[in-house]
């Protein structure tokens, strides 16, 4: 994607009023160089006398009574001076609201695009995303493009068209001259917008120390316990006052460049204005120039001069627009999952793994699923154990095609799961994974997050079924307490059972929990799982755990190692066979359920 | 532990006298750059109130025929000088307000930051990081900013008028009334519109921060999202505060948008009537055509002090509320303080006198202490313990029974609320936090390191430690090995917060840097998270041989720790219940035989696990 082409996306509904927009900036800055015609005029013609050689300033004149009558009534060129002016504010207007509407129109296109397009990229993605930069490019980069459309893309407009206009109006009334008044205006462009393309290196070196200084404030401070227990105040502070000091310095090295420039270019434009002065002078003495083109020459070369001076400053910030939009059009060229797409079949049914096969993108060598062949009955618990490492989280991503087997197929009620439409599949399965995210909202409205209309006896049911009623009735604020940031810090285990309370309210035919018990307590894990059983109708459960607590009421045990199925059978029967499960249950079965716990 | 942190808000109170008397009372080093800036804005004021005079000297004494030349030279010399030395009073003020904003900025960072380092542990429980980082950065930066660049532009704003008016009133009193006239509708208008925008922009920031927020939960949850299919919900909601972003935004800046053209047309009420009435005057030869010129540029920059001054008004609001913040920091008091007896004798935190530092044998006795965080929940009530030098305690019990307390308390990272610590018989508040701490060796449950190398953050145990040293101290912990794999070795960048190095590893980093303090008292956090039982074997090596011939007091959950205790004591509500060594305390059969049993089983459990993974 280019460039243009993501600007335009979505910039396109605006079209209209940013063209109208850099029209009125035409006019406003045409009509600003034209007080000083009119005072020229005033002088000139209506005071001194002389004759109008302009056609249009004599059709204009003729117009308005003609310049006999107008100059016994300066009056009337006051009047059209105050018209002139209040259309000219008009289009300052029309102007200003007319980038508000669009750079803001564009920003917010932007941000839902990014957001939406966030959203919508597959989980892989989401596993290996670095967050903070992320967040970065989604708020400081839009910013970045919508200060240049919120002012200085007119701006440019304004200044060029007005430069060149006027330098049109200097030439037509005196060559020389106008040629004097030029001299100064490519040095006053070029000075600064060289200026700015090389300052920015230490505008950088500042930024720089500044987050460097940051970084070190950041440490002492979490580490300000060790700091303390030896005694290292000293020697911290010591260090933290060195990188302060450097800020210091190059901040102040940045800041006397930018007093150079000022003071430097000051002087250009003076230089510029006193060159004029001095051959409009001689010029109005051999009466080459009129006193009032004089006045318009004196007027023009000083706006002119520091305006272009703010032109080599806004072209110089080009750099950074391009590297925002690069940073953005990034993010838009990873390709989205389509959600919509597929069919909507009933899922009310066996689950089969025929042959699956899955190994990351990035690393084929490791195979996290080998060859896996599992049938589960529509109504059946079954619990997947298994060490770290072995592969059952990732049979349950495949399950819920947040990845694709790399081989074999997986389908519910017979029919193939990749041919389901992924937002269908999704909705029917509910997962509560390993670590759930809870959004900063109160509770009630992280339970009814994926059905607002659902009604609070529901959300008492499912929390009641998770253990987590009670708790919340607890705090203060009950089910409106706000979870989060901004509100209370919830522990492993609360999260959890929330989650799964969460998952539970959107009555779901199939049910998977990803480890979801291993931070609540074993008392309240049986407490949960008996719970469980009293749900209406045939739910298939699948409980992936490490604990033999959690598996052995399940109607088979499915054991997992290094990526295949090593066991398969009821609790009963695997105790007594050799393997991964007897061990482990042994071990697990000697510790007494009143443990105390040490932690 | 203790109260909520709450932060206070400063955003819409009046102007904060005793506030700014603090801050201006802080700026007094730096009051000779204000007295500098005051008289460079001033002069800058003068030159912007000439260079238009200068233009209608040109045009009225010079642009005509029988000029004298002479006259006109020395014109063009003037000119020329104003020309030189008014760009060098801008480098000056720029240079002076950088220096004074960039050393007052300096000076307050040193002073917050000295003052966070004295801050006491019940600070850091209840306030976060970020927060303090905000005050030691940008609420500094705006601060230092407005004070030396806002405050002294007054004396530019102000001058500028009163000079421009002065040259004005010296020309033509008729024409200078016809400019002045406008001015109060400018103020009007000024205060009217600056409020409002002002108003609408904090508006857009709110929802501004309320967009990065959603931004951070939508990326953040992006897992939960997908596995919940909420990605339409969530862009719905997401939607409906970008569009209300947008609505407020339009509005702030359509409120500019109004503001600046209005301007520019009240000063064209000027501009007409002075074109009307002044080209009459010229007409009758009563003025020049060049002061004709001249008061229609002072007609159009009139607004700019008056805008000035409105944004300088605003800026020390918003600055306002970083000095609150600023000076609530400064003013907040550390908890736990040495009396101005001790800081005589053996200096405060930043300036220790070493030479009076006495050592320690490593007795120690918890004499009738009581202790709580909060009042109403009570941790240790009148706790006796005696612990012979050179022994090694192991402190075992379930959170919240007052393990953690006891060694709190005897780092003096909380001070007893009743009775004392006595070191070798002496209440430690006798002598300094910096003694105490000089002869500690403390390991954090969670290893904490610095940015840098692994040979900085050993070394951080004694400054004056030779290379020798270091290394010797890392063979004795078992480090020296891995860090040898590593291609830089001791020069490993660590990376922030150590983050580069595994758990194990920054542990043993940790044992390094501890052991190289060569302190009479050790203390020990046991991590509680699962390490593979290779490093494990490796850790227990260092543990053991940091506690040789040192008092060592650990908070205990591995088995091999607890067994080579000299003393185990078993913490349940702040009291003692079982005391004794391993043997002993398994004969008893009570709390103590219960853990160990069924620790026992759980590490043959996670080793199974680990195998296969």
């Amino acid at each position: 994607m280019t460039r243009f082409k993501f600007i335009f996306e979505h910039f396109k509904k605006y079209r209209y009023i940013f063209i109208s927009s850099v029209l009125a900036s035409i006019i406003y800055a045409i009509l600003g160089l034209l007080t000083s015609l009119i005072f020229s005029f005033v002088i000139d013609n209506l005071i001194q006398g002389l004759p109008v050689t302009n056609p249009f300033l004599s059709f204009f004149s003729e117009l308005l009574g003609g310049i006999d009558y107008l100059s016994h009534n300066i009056w009337v060129v006051a009047i059209v001076l105050i018209i002139m002016y209040a259309i000219h504010a008009l289009m300052m207007f029309y102007r200003y609201n007319g980038q508000a509407i669009f750079s803001e129109g564009l920003s917010l296109n932007i941000r839902n695009d990014l957001y939406d397009h966030l959203q919508k990229l597959p989980y892989a993605y989401h596993v290996r995303a670095k967050t903070g930069d992320l967040v970065q490019r989604c708020t400081s980069d839009v910013d970045t493009i919508r200060r240049f459309f919120a002012g200085q893309c007119l701006e440019i407009v304004v200044i060029i068209v007005s430069a060149i206009s006027a330098l049109y109006i200097l030439f037509s009334i005196n060559i020389n001259m106008a040629l004097i008044a030029s001299i100064s205006l490519p040095i006053i462009f070029i000075y600064s917008y060289i200026f700015f393309c090389k300052v920015r290196k230490q505008f950088t070196l500042s930024d720089e120390a500044e987050g460097v200084m940051t970084t070190k404030i950041q440490e002492s401070l979490s580490g300000v316990r060790v700091i303390k227990a030896f005694h290292r105040e000293r020697y911290e502070l010591d260090k933290f006052l060195t990188l302060s000091k450097n800020y210091q310095d190059v901040t102040y090295k940045m800041l006397s460049y930018l007093g150079w420039f000022w003071a430097s270019s000051y002087l250009i434009c003076l230089l510029g204005i006193l060159s004029v002065i001095v051959f409009g002078v001689f010029s109005v003495q051999n009466n080459s120039l009129t006193i009032g083109n004089f006045t318009v020459f004196v007027t023009y070369q000083t706006t002119i001069l520091y305006q272009l001076r703010q032109l080599g400053r806004i072209l110089s910030d080009f750099g950074r627009l391009t590297v925002s939009l690069d940073r953005l059009i990034e993010i838009k060229n990873e390709k989205i999952e389509d959600l919509e797409d597929g069919l909507y079949p009933s899922l009310d049914g066996s689950i089969d793994f025929d042959h699956v096969s899955f190994h990351y993108d990035d690393d084929p060598d490791t195979e996290i699923l080998k060859d896996i062949n599992l049938h589960i009955n529509k109504g059946d618990t079954v619990a997947i154990i298994g060490p770290t490492g072995s592969g059952k989280s990732s049979l349950i991503q495949l399950l819920d095609r947040l990845y694709e087997p790399t081989d074999g197929s997986i389908s519910i009620n017979g029919v193939d799961i990749s041919s389901i439409a992924k937002k269908h599949l999704r909705k029917n399965i509910g997962i509560v994974l390993q670590e759930p995210f809870l959004f900063s909202k109160t509770i009630y409205e992280n339970l009814r997050v994926s059905n607002a209309n659902i009604d609070f006896r529901r959300i008492k049911e499912a929390t009641s079924i998770a253990c987590v009623h009670d708790v919340i009735n607890e705090f203060e604020k009950g089910y409106d307490t706000i979870v989060g940031e901004k509100g209370i810090t919830l522990s492993g285990g609360q999260k959890q059972r929330i989650a799964i309370a969460r998952t539970l309210v959107n009555d779901c035919e199939i049910l998977v929990f990803d480890d979801s018990l291993s931070a609540v307590d074993a008392q309240t894990d049986v407490n949960i799982r008996k719970a469980l059983k009293t749900l209406e109708g045939d739910v298939t459960m699948l409980i992936i755990t490490q604990r033999v607590l959690t598996a052995k009421d399940a109607d088979y045990i499915v054991v997992m190692e290094n990526g295949t199925i090593t066991q398969v059978g009821k609790h009963e029967d695997l105790i007594k066979t050799d393997g991964f499960y007897s061990r482990i249950n042994e071990i697990q079965n000697s510790i007494k359920e009143e443990t105390i716990n040490v932690n | 532990m203790s109260t909520k942190f709450e932060e206070k808000d400063f955003s819409d109170s009046g102007f904060n006298v005793s506030m700014w008397k603090t801050i201006f009372g802080l700026f007094r080093p730096f009051y000779k750059y204000i007295v500098v800036l005051i008289i460079l804005n001033t002069f800058i004021a003068l030159m912007d109130a000439i260079f238009p005079y200068l233009n209608k000297v040109a045009i009225d004494n010079f642009a005509n025929p029988d000029y004298d030349i002479n006259l006109f030279i020395l014109f063009i010399v003037l000119y020329l000088i104003l020309s030189i030395i008014t760009p060098l009073f801008h480098l000056f003020y720029f240079k002076t307000a950088g220096k004074a904003e960039m050393g007052f900025a300096y000076f307050l960072r040193e002073k917050l930051f000295k003052k966070l380092q004295s801050l006491s542990f019940n600070y850091y429980d209840v306030t976060p990081i970020g927060w303090l980082v905000s005050r030691m950065t940008s609420d500094i930066a705006r601060l230092a900013e407005i004070v030396s660049w806002s405050f002294t532009e007054f004396a530019w704003g102000i001058p500028l008028m009163i000079f421009s008016t002065v040259i004005m009133l010296q020309t033509n009193v008729t024409l200078t009334l016809l400019v002045l006239m406008v001015v109060p509708l400018l103020v009007i208008a000024s205060i009217y519109f600056q409020k409002r925008i002002l108003k609408a922009y904090r508006e857009v920031r709110k929802s501004n921060s309320r967009i990065t927020n959603a931004f951070n939960e939508g990326i953040n949850g992006a897992k939960t999202t997908k596995t919940l299919v909420l990605e339409e919900s969530n862009f719905n909601e997401f939607k409906e505060e970008t569009s209300y972003m947008q609505k407020v935004s339009v509005k702030a800046a359509r409120l500019s948008g109004i503001f600046r053209p209005l301007v520019q047309f009240i000063s064209s009420l000027a501009m007409a009537s002075i074109l009307w009435i002044g080209s009459n005057l010229a007409f009758d030869h009563v003025i020049g055509f060049g002061t004709l010129m001249m008061f229609t540029q002072y007609a159009q920059q009139f607004f700019e002090p008056i805008r000035n001054i409105a944004m300088i008004l605003q800026d020390i609001q918003m600055a306002q509320a970083s000095g609150e913040r600023i000076v609530q920091l400064l003013n907040e008091e550390p908890s736990i303080v040495d009396t101005p007896e001790v800081v005589e004798k053996y200096g405060d935190i930043f300036n220790p006198k070493y030479e009076n530092f006495e050592k320690i044998v490593g007795d120690i006795e918890f004499k009738n202490i009581d202790f709580h965080y909060i009042k109403e929940e009570p941790i240790l009530e009148n706790f006796n313990l005696k612990v012979k030098h050179g022994q090694t305690i192991a402190l075992v019990g379930e959170t919240g029974s007052g393990k953690s307390t006891i060694v709190n308390l005897l780092c003096r990272f909380y001070e007893p609320v009743k009775g004392e610590v006595l070191i070798d018989g002496i209440d430690y508040r006798k002598r300094s936090i910096g003694w105490l701490h000089s002869n500690l060796g403390y390991v954090l449950q969670a290893p904490y390191l610095f940015s840098g190398t692994i040979y900085d953050n050993i070394r951080f145990g004694s400054l004056n430690a030779s290379e020798e040293d270091i290394i010797a101290a890392s063979k004795l912990v078992n480090a020296h090995d891995f860090i040898m794999q590593f291609k830089d070795g001791y020069n490993t960048d660590v990376g922030e917060g150590g983050s580069r190095l595994s758990t194990g590893q920054k542990q043993l980093i940790c044992f390094a840097r501890a052991i190289l303090a060569n302190p009479a008292i050790f203390i020990l956090d046991e991590a509680t998270a699962s390490i593979d039982t290779e490093t494990e074997k490796i850790i227990q090596f260092a543990i053991e041989n940091i506690m040789k011939n040192r008092t060592s007091f650990v908070v205990a959950h591995r088995l091999s720790t607890i067994v080579n205790a000299d003393r185990i004591l078993v913490i349940k509500k702040g009291k003692i219940i079982e005391d004794g060594n391993h043997t002993e305390l398994m004969n008893l059969k009570g709390y103590y035989y219960n853990l160990y049993t069924n620790q026992f089983k759980e590490d043959l459990e996670n080793q199974i696990l680990k195998k296969h993974s």
